[in-house]
């Protein structure tokens, strides 16, 4: 499947770049849902769709959980983890 | 944090009993000025604190919308995690401020004891911190 990744969050740890990347802007876009719909359903701020979006804040596991069972996919089909050595 | 209405209508109640101990303070005794204002002080603060929370309460009660969406606010996990950092880190810079008070009352040349609680105060937030990480290490 490919992914229109839209969100990238790094953590750095020593020589690897740790990177959680998600599709909930692309999904929530193509499903017509408003960000306060998506919030209410979740029962989060609008606040905290806004940063999942654009990548400031990542979800805990239950809001991950969450996140996948509303969107009817697996929390891998959302959220990407990746490992990058840095050069 | 989100109380219940009992809270503040004891908060209240309180605040009320301390109010009037210190006009009896007052009409009663002499020589007790710091109890008088201490009692005045506290009791005003309760009472204020309680009327603007039990305030809350009402127009909660009124616009369920308004309790549904305040509690979201506060339980969302950003929220709290936001919250969370944010007294630590003005717990940690209060420390620091800590420090520069007790070496400002030592200049000062204030008696030992006030001093030594300083020491005391400052003392307590590590041990209180100890005791918080050996808590939550046994949980996590």
């Amino acid at each position: 499947m490919l992914y229109d990744i839209n969100v990238k969050l790094a953590f750095h740890y020593s020589d690897e770049v740790m990177q959680v990347k998600n599709r909930l802007e692309e999904l929530r876009k193509e499903r017509g849902i408003l960000q306060e719909d998506l919030a209410a359903a979740l029962e989060v701020s609008r606040q905290t769709i806004g940063s999942l979006e654009n990548g400031r804040y990542n979800p805990s596991i239950i809001l991950a959980f969450k996140i996948a069972r509303y969107f009817g996919m697996t929390i891998e089909e959302i959220f990407i983890y990746e490992e990058e050595t840095k050069c | 944090m989100l109380k219940k209405t009992r809270f503040y209508i004891a908060t209240l109640v309180i605040g009320i009993l301390l109010l009037a101990s210190s006009f009896v303070v007052h009409a009663m005794t002499e020589g007790f000025k710091s109890l008088e204002g201490v009692l005045l002080g506290v009791g005003a603060g309760l009472i204020g604190m309680s009327i603007a929370n039990l305030v809350m309460k009402y127009y909660e009660r009124k616009r369920p919308n308004f309790k549904k969406q305040n509690e979201i606010e506060f339980n969302d996990e950003r929220n709290a995690q936001i919250r969370y950092r944010a007294q630590a880190k003005a717990g940690s810079i209060l420390v620091w401020l800590l420090i520069a008070f007790i070496y400002l009352l030592i200049l000062l040349d204030v008696p030992l004891w006030v001093t030594l609680v300083g020491v005391g105060v400052f003392s307590s937030y590590y041990i209180l911190m100890m005791i918080f990480m050996n808590k939550y290490r046994k949980e996590m």
